[in-house]
């Protein structure tokens, strides 16, 4: 599995990261850094996940794409996976287990 | 309102917040907070422009506050750093701005022209080429409506873009370009000038409706291009060439992404680039016209 990403670790969209959907695709802005990055279609999907409450695990995320897009394993983790990494290296989302506790 | 002083601010004790780069990471402009003097509650911020001026910038007071000290208006005053300095331009072309995002507008770095079709609005880093655009289709009978500062507002559903200063602001070379021997100047002088408009140049005096944006590329295309594209890839360009006074306030930072996600998916936007060569003007004039021709 990628590096620093495993397969059952929970994922959770960081806090300061403001996503607005436009015209089908999504764009984030990461209000700390002042960045801003664009998703499409299946990347929002993938947002969308990791911004409910509790986030998601690439292993749910790929058994999400498997079943609504009709693909393999291989390329659901694959993709999943290879998006988490990305968001995770840019500040944007992060492992749960990093998150500070609600207070 | 602004007022000029005379003599200089002290060095802030904090490095900037913020800075401004230009394409080839010079600093364009250095942000810091300055403490406010107490019992003003709304800050204090210095704008600072090396070489050319510092703006301090005090904001009114927020209208909940109890704060008697703080101003009713925001004041903005200026410490130019030599002799010449273009302290009305500074303030028109970005402190104005600015402040006008921060209390909740619309204001981008671009310029824009009245065509027959509406506003087009051409947005780019400096030296991209806008002004110079702006002035060849002035030239070409559509005259400009600002050369630096997009002001945009929410009217009847659509978006129009309002006049700024009538000036215009060119370097040497394209002053002889649009103007011919009337925009010479004095040799060596690599500075922008200002230029009123006339009949050569007209300037549009009424806001315009907004028809179209589009995104200067870098020149390197071979051929004049054009592209229309989607909403969210112009969201991500346009967040570049905005005003911002504060970039750590997120709740303002989040209102203008929302101002320009709204934007952006309400008026058509265009990436545009061709070669930076006076030759090409026509071709780019006939291509934007007929991008959004009906």
């Amino acid at each position: 599995m990628g590096h620093g990403i495993n397969i059952s670790d929970r994922l959770l969209a960081c806090p300061q990261v403001v996503a607005r959907e436009v015209a089908g695709e999504t764009v984030l802005l990461d209000l700390a850094g002042g960045g801003y990055f664009g998703l499409d279609e299946v990347g929002s999907r993938i947002w969308q996940w990791l911004a409910t409450p509790g986030g998601c695990t690439p292993g749910e995320m790929a058994e999400r794409l498997m079943r609504d897009y009709g693909i393999g394993r291989d390329r659901a983790e694959h993709d999943v996976v290879a998006l988490a990494r990305s968001l995770v290296e840019h500040g944007l989302a992060q492992a749960a287990e990093t998150m500070p506790p609600t207070p | 309102m602004l007022t000029i002083a005379s003599g200089s601010l002290p060095d802030p004790p904090q490095p900037p917040f913020d800075r401004w780069l230009s394409p080839d990471g010079r600093t364009l402009a250095e942000f810091f907070r300055l403490p406010a003097a107490p019992p003003a509650q709304a800050p204090v911020y210095l704008v600072r422009f090396p070489g050319q001026a510092d703006f301090r910038i005090a904001l009114a007071a927020p209208s909940s506050s109890d704060a008697q000290s703080a101003p009713q208006s925001d004041e903005v005053i200026a410490f130019p750093a030599a002799a010449g300095a273009a302290v009305e331009s500074l303030y028109h072309n970005a402190i104005v701005p600015m402040l006008g995002n921060h209390r909740g507008g619309l204001f981008l770095h671009g310029s824009a022209v009245a065509s027959d079709h509406g506003a087009l609005a051409f947005m780019g880093h400096s030296r991209g080429g806008k002004t110079t655009l702006a002035g060849a289709f002035a030239r070409a009978g559509h005259p400009f409506l600002t050369e630096d500062v997009l002001a945009i507002e929410r009217h009847d559903l659509a978006y129009r873009v309002l006049p700024q200063r009538p000036v215009l602001r060119l370097f040497a070379d394209s002053a002889a370009e649009l103007l011919g021997p009337a925009g010479a100047g004095p040799t060596g002088d690599d500075r922008k000038r200002e230029f009123a408009p006339g009949q050569r140049l007209p300037h549009a005096s009424g806001p315009a409706r907004l028809r179209a944006i589009f995104l200067l590329g870098p020149g390197e295309a071979r051929q004049v291009r054009h592209d229309l594209l989607h909403p969210a890839e112009a969201l991500g360009a346009m967040m570049g060439h905005g005003f911002i006074l504060d970039v750590n306030d997120r709740p303002r930072l989040r209102a203008h992404f929302e101002r320009i996600a709204a934007l952006a998916q309400g008026v058509e936007c265009h990436a545009l680039d061709y070669p930076r060569d006076y030759a090409h003007l026509p071709q780019v004039i006939a291509g934007v016209l007929g991008a959004v021709a009906p």
